[in-house]
């Protein structure tokens, strides 16, 4: 038996198609990993230097209202081997308390709960620069590669297995000489099986070199666990392949048949169903256009506006102007104290308990809107892939974007730790008062009552008294050496990525469908060889 | 004589198991694509009516101040809803030919009398699915066609050397000339015959369709298109014929046929797009968003230099704000400048990296189709250029109706500006038609491609004469 094993891996190794095929693989990876690393390479510069303007933003924050951070999303190292739909995600999420984080790609800049009314930044026409014809140019990752062209080679090596032989007379003599049909069966597949997991092996060698030697990726633990699933996962699928081919080679007399077959099912597995399989589940579930989910969430911000606009109706005091400014908001959400009466501070802090009530009942409504728009596309994604799942190929693209972290459950994964940090953005405002003055402003509060209780109502529009000079000085002072925010304790974000542990159970179960249709094939070609005719 | 070699072949390779399959497979694809496309086709002209009535709409309701609608844009305080005007690119009728190229690009663009907006894509229903290939009549014919050419013709001569019935056959007076022209017919008509029969079918199933209306120019095109396709598969026919002729062995000439597609359908399109992000590199959006904003920041300090800081007030009176208005028209204009800058250094992108990837017939056949029904790239282009036009013509409109009110002070921009606020009639505002493209225009871009086409099918054909004839007949 060893010996059958030995010859056919000899066999194998030695052939031109074996040679040809992991030369082939092994110039795809090189030529494919530095362009890929390098798109990695500009993600992660991209991402560090977003990192970097959020901090200066937040150094420069100067009240509460406009604590908004910025939070990043790591780019995943693994998108260099399966793109996915990670593409689509949001690389940032603004948090605020006027929004809570959904698993949408939406515009991540978006504040609609915002308590001030006027409209800060006039910008009419839309600045979203991202590039739209980008998709003119099809962006290849390692995986589709291997996907389509991997497995049309191990199609080549096994479809003339047993008709080759048959047609070569060499099945005869090995029958002829007493070695049973289930020992050269078996000797055909653990033959290509070595092949395969030879070339596989240099391959991934090549792939680690090329990680290693890229500085801007730490090859730890995870990533070599991680290279490890990979690595089954596409000897899985291209041994299915492997008996693909050997099946239609012990079914048919003539080597061009079974080539023929063995590619008409190849196209409509690898090339037709993960195709139409989307096509499908877009086509069988309608889901409402983005504009009705917009209208409903827009109802409910003007509620909220509707309010907002009620209350400074019902209890907006009387406005003094000191100057010529209609300005009552700056643009980094402070009140300019200059220009209005003291009862106006205390009217704000009242707006400010208001707004932060009824947003935090509202904002749950449009999350919970939102939600529901987010689940029916990830039920759509699922659809489309459960469809596509008779094919390897779908099973194998989607089990290795669990393992690369381009999937939606990663995605959602950051959303859920975006949610957490909110939280605990708006624990640290509620720890440090800051649902008070502080929300809108930074002077010395008490400083500016005292003073202002001493001017006497009929000089409140000019203050060119001399006894005032100090509440002017005060002023200026406040215009010009306006002290940011002591952010020392603030909450840094921190990224966890899906822990693997995860996401092995779903990437098992897949293993464990792609093992199911081998074993098939593997029963069919035992089946079909044995009523083989080998003259 | 050639006649019964075809005849032969025709036989052969009909009456195998590999042309039921494969016919089956292209036909049903073509049936099934067909039905999906038109269905889709239908839903986008409903999306793009309803976007259309709206946007009327729209304009109706700012017809009732000229300064409104020519700033395109309503909102109220309480609402927060900013809605511009727009122009909405109409879904092409031909999208069961070309649907995969065409739907990523942008089919709305904001108006106003200063400018067009960024365009965009209107429906962004694709939310989180996995990048697929439409499967329309560029992929079955480019991809799908050209794969089942190649495996029908990889052993034409390699298999016949290997069975040995090649030497058989031309030790008769059988000349080389006519086996090679035997071989060629027979393996166009039964490549050929799966293709003519799913292109009718799909035809019938489009015409079936209620919203879908052709013209007989349209039935020109399609007719026109579907001669194309054979050309580009007698193309892949030569090739399968020229690597058959020179292996002895069929499996070599399977791999090298097969190594050879890869290379046409997936490698130099993708090369391509690498060259040229090399060659003809174009800024991140990051560092042309932060262009937009520093160009933007730049304008107004050299105004607040020579003016000083009066520029950024808005006092409400027309005269003192002129140079206020005057600064930010020119903001925009230099932020205008750079996005289309940008624009113009992505499309020249766009051209290199087709020009690199015209080596691969499959590329060349799928920009003839792209001329001549007015889709993908060409017919993006042609849809801005009419936006343009269009944008002229509503400014030119504005202007009158303003030069008609003697109350205004004819300032006229976005922001701040003032001018006429008069009602118009809606009826009167300019309309964009799209114009469809004549055929003979159609036809004409597409020419160098076909040219190029032809040219492939010729240099091939005599290739494959050439090697057939100076090659060795046994099977050794």
């Amino acid at each position: 038996m060893w010996s059958i094993i030995k010859r056919e891996v000899i066999s194998n190794i030695l052939s031109f198609r074996f040679g040809a095929c992991l030369l082939l693989c092994l110039v795809l990876t090189a030529l494919t990993m530095p362009v890929l690393l390098n798109e990695y390479k500009e993600n992660l510069e991209d991402y560090n230097e977003r990192i970097i303007r959020n901090r200066e933003e937040l150094d420069n924050v100067k009240t509460y209202s406009s604590l908004k951070p910025k939070i990043e999303r790591l780019p995943e190292v693994f998108s260099i081997f399966n793109k996915g739909i990670e593409s689509q995600f949001s690389k940032s999420c603004q948090i605020s308390e006027g929004r809570i984080p959904v698993s949408l790609p939406e515009d991540e800049t978006a504040d609609p709960l915002n308590m001030f009314l006027d409209m800060t930044g006039s910008e009419q026409i839309r600045t979203d620069e991202k590039n739209e014809l980008l998709a003119l140019f099809p962006s290849i990752d390692l995986i589709t590669i291997i996907q389509i062209i991997l497995s049309l080679l191990c199609v080549i090596f096994s479809f003339d297995a047993i008709s080759g032989e048959r047609e070569r007379g060499t099945l005869r003599m090995l029958l002829s000489n007493g070695i049973s049909r289930s020992t050269i069966l078996i000797g055909k597949i653990l033959g290509g099986y070595f092949g395969i997991a030879l070339s596989l092996v240099l391959t991934f060698i090549l792939l680690l070199i090329f990680l290693t030697s890229s500085p801007y990726i730490k090859v730890n633990t995870d990533i070599v666990i991680r290279l490890g699933l990979l690595f089954v996962s596409t000897f899985l699928y291209l041994s299915f392949f492997f008996l693909f081919g050997l099946l239609f080679s012990s079914t048919f007399r003539k080597s061009r048949i079974s080539l023929l077959l063995c590619l008409a099912g190849w196209i409509v597995l690898v090339i037709v169903i993960p195709n139409m399989s989307p096509t499908i589940a877009h086509l069988s579930v309608k889901i409402p256009s983005d504009k009705e989910y917009t209208m409903q969430v827009k109802d409910i911000e003007n509620i909220y506006n509707k309010a907002i606009n009620d209350f400074y109706e019902e209890n907006e005091p009387a406005r003094y102007v000191y100057t010529n400014s209609s300005q009552d908001t700056r643009m980094d959400g402070q009140i300019s104290f200059a220009y209005t009466y003291p009862e106006r501070i205390l009217f704000h802090v009242a707006l400010v308990n208001f707004s932060r009530e009824l947003r935090g009942k509202l904002v749950g409504r449009i999350t919970a809107i939102r939600e529901k728009q987010a689940q029916r596309f990830a039920y759509r994604l699922r659809v489309a892939n459960r469809i596509g799942m008779i094919s390897p190929s779908v099973l194998y693209a989607v089990a290795t974007s669990a393992i690369c972290g381009s999937d939606l459950e990663t995605y959602q994964t950051f959303i859920s730790a975006a949610r957490q940090y909110r939280n605990q953005v708006m624990k640290y405002i509620d720890n440090h008062d800051g649902y008070s003055f502080r929300y809108f402003t930074n002077i010395d509060y008490s400083r500016y009552m005292a003073l202002t209780n001493e001017i006497s109502p009929s000089d409140i529009k000019t203050l060119e008294k001399p006894e005032y000079s100090e509440f002017v000085s005060f002023l200026r002072d406040m215009e010009t050496k306006s002290e940011t925010l002591d952010l020392d304790d603030f909450p840094r974000f921190q990224y966890k990525s899906k822990p693997l542990t995860d996401m092995l159970p779903g990437v098992i179960g897949l293993w464990g469908i792609l093992i199911l249709f081998s074993c098939i094939l593997f029963v069919g070609t035992f089946v079909m060889f044995i009523r083989y005719d080998p003259r | 004589m050639v006649w019964s070699l075809i005849k032969k072949d025709l036989l052969e390779n009909i009456v195998e198991f590999r042309f039921f399959i494969f016919s089956a497979l292209i036909v049903s694809l073509m049936g099934f694509s067909g039905t999906i496309l038109s269905l889709q086709y239908a839903e986008q002209l409903d999306e793009y009516d309803t976007m259309q009535a709206e946007n009327r709409q729209l304009i109706s309701q700012l017809s009732g101040n000229l300064k409104k609608l020519a700033q395109g844009l309503s909102g109220s305080e309480t609402t927060f809803e900013l809605q511009l005007t727009q122009l909405f690119r109409r879904p092409s009728k031909f999208q069961f030919i070309n649907k995969g190229r065409d739907a990523d690009f942008p089919n709305a663009v904001p108006v106003n009398v200063e400018m067009l907006g960024k365009p965009y894509t209107q429906s962004k229903s694709n939310f989180f699915m996995p990048r697929f290939l439409v499967i329309d009549w560029t992929f079955v014919i480019s991809i799908l066609m050209s794969f089942v050419a190649l495996i029908f013709t990889y052993d034409a001569f390699s298999g016949e050397r290997e069975n040995g019935t090649l030497s058989s056959i031309l030790s008769n007076s059988v000349s080389r000339s006519s086996l090679l022209l035997g071989k060629y017919i027979g393996a166009s008509v039964t490549v050929g015959i799966p293709l003519l029969t799913g292109i009718v079918l799909n035809v019938l199933i489009i015409i079936l369709s209620p919203v879908m209306v052709f013209s007989n120019y349209d039935f020109l095109r399609i007719f026109v298109i579907a001669g194309v396709s054979l050309v580009t598969i007698s193309v892949f026919i030569c090739i399968g014929l020229l690597v058959s002729s020179r292996c002895s062995n069929s499996l070599t000439s399977l791999v090298i046929t097969l190594l050879i597609w890869v290379v046409l359908s997936l490698f130099l399109p993708i090369s391509g797009g690498l060259l040229a992000k090399q060659l003809r590199p174009v800024p991140s959006d990051e560092v042309v968003e932060q262009r937009i904003q520093a160009a933007g920041r730049a304008v107004m300090d050299s105004f607040r230099e020579k003016y000083g800081n009066d520029v950024e007030l808005f006092t409400g009176d027309p005269e003192r704000d002129k140079l206020a208005i005057l600064a930010q028209k020119e903001v925009r204009k230099s932020q205008r400048d750079i996005r289309q800058d940008y624009e113009h250094a992505k499309l020249s992108q766009v051209a290199f990296s087709q020009n690199v990837v015209r080596l691969s017939p499959i590329s060349v056949f799928q920009y003839i189709i792209e001329s001549i029904t007015n889709t993908g790239l060409p017919g993006y282009r042609r849809w801005i250029e009419q936006a343009k036009a269009y944008q002229m013509q509503f400014r030119t409109f504005i202007e009158t109706k303003d030069a008609q009110d003697e109350s205004s002070d004819h300032i006229i921009g976005l922001g701040d500006s003032y001018m006429s606020e008069k009602p118009v009639n809606p009826d009167e505002v300019p309309v964009l038609v799209e114009q469809p493209v004549r055929i003979s225009a159609a036809f004409a871009s597409s020419l160098t491609d076909v040219f190029l086409l032809f040219l492939y099918n010729i240099v091939l054909f005599v290739l494959v004469f050439v090697s057939f004839l100076k090659s060795d007949v046994r099977s050794v």
